[in-house]
């Protein structure tokens, strides 16, 4: 008996149901994108600290890349059993370019934006959870 | 036994000095310093020799040094390399190097603002994630048809448009094991694209390997992130 009662309150909740209803993916979804796009902006962060100076014409220039941070997302049921909803994710991929007399200065210019990519992710939702 | 050493040395060094000469030819030098050692070595034997066999040990060294001297030099003059005239560095006026032509900067650079942004190339990219074939493989399981299917959606929602399909991985295995995989994955969602109507002419896959990752490849997280199937929709 002890082992039982043991054995539910160790359990807990489950959270890995294979189709928990459309809501529940939605509110899942919603969470598993704002842990995503924290991501990529983590991501877009180091690309800035990291990124890499090059002389050209005279002076400097350097590239990098920034994702969001503005986001939209949906998700679409499939008819699947193995994968019954399906996430969508857009948002931005931003390039960005620096420019400067010297390798220092190219560093602390604010990035001009030079190219904007519409980019849509496409999440499945697989036993319980977001895949990637 | 000194003397005959001394007469030995002596011959050595003349020899030498002569042979050092910097404007002599390279066979002129092969032969002075066959000479050299050719003397040196049979006068002072000869002399030697005449001492044991008590005659004039300084004629013997004389006659065995000009002797030897004279076989020793044929000898290196034979055997020395032809003089290679080395034409002097000519003085060469340094020229410029090239310059290469500056890349053409995107109308956009300047003074851009984000309303104004024109998208060059690309139009859009439709990422597709959870495409985990398992190891070695790159057959399409059931669990990744929705999510092909949903790329397929959107791809027909924009017709006409070149698309290209990378491949990409993470940083585990070899480069080149990684960059034949991605293409093989590539080509797996190609094949599955025109399975589902989407026009091959339209469709071309590039395996990237793990040569374009967006995160740190040192995390599990990071690796995850960069193993994936990239459509580019071109305009």
């Amino acid at each position: 008996m002890l082992s039982v009662v043991l054995a539910l309150t160790l359990s807990g909740p489950s959270t890995a149901v294979a189709d928990p209803g459309k809501p529940a993916a939605q509110k899942s979804f919603e969470q598993f994108v704002n842990s995503w796009m924290s991501k990529l902006d983590r991501i877009g962060r180091m690309n800035i600290l990291g990124i890499d100076i090059m002389p050209r014409d005279q002076g400097f220039v350097g590239r990098y890349v920034c994702y969001g941070p503005e986001c939209k997302f949906s998700i679409k049921e499939t008819g699947s059993h193995e994968t019954p909803f399906v996430g969508l994710l857009h948002y931005s991929e931003k390039h960005f370019l620096k420019k400067g007399e010297t390798r220092q200065k190219t560093f602390q210019c604010p990035g001009m934006l030079t190219k904007k990519i519409r980019v849509t992710e496409i999440f499945r939702f697989t036993r319980g959870k977001w895949v990637y | 036994m000194l003397k005959y050493l001394r007469i030995g040395l002596i011959l050595l060094c003349a020899a030498s000095l002569v042979s050092g000469c910097a404007n002599m030819t390279a066979r002129q030098k092969g032969f002075m310093k066959g000479a050299a050692v050719g003397a040196a070595i049979c006068g002072g034997t000869a002399a030697y020799v005449g001492h044991q066999n008590d005659s004039n040990p300084d004629k013997a060294a004389l006659t065995g040094a000009i002797a030897c001297g004279l076989v020793g030099g044929t000898i290196g003059a034979i055997l020395a390399k032809e003089d290679v005239v080395v034409p002097p560095e000519p003085v060469v006026e340094p020229i410029p190097e090239p310059v290469p032509e500056p890349e053409p900067e995107p109308a956009v650079v300047e003074e851009v603002k984000e309303e104004e942004v024109v998208v060059v190339e690309v139009r859009e990219k439709i990422v597709l994630r959870g495409i985990n074939f398992d190891f070695d493989k790159s057959d399409i399981k059931p669990e990744f048809v929705p999510v092909l299917d949903e790329a397929v959606e959107i791809l027909n929602a924009t017709p006409d448009v070149k698309v290209i399909i990378e491949g990409h991985t993470d940083w585990t295995g070899t480069e080149k094991y990684n960059l034949g995989l991605s293409e093989r994955r590539a080509a797996s969602v190609c094949k599955y694209l025109v399975e589902k109507g989407i026009s091959q002419n339209s469709l071309e896959t590039v395996g990237y390997g793990e040569a374009d990752p967006i995160a740190d490849n040192h995390t599990r997280e990071g690796r995850s992130m960069n193993r994936r199937v990239v459509f580019k929709i071109l305009e």
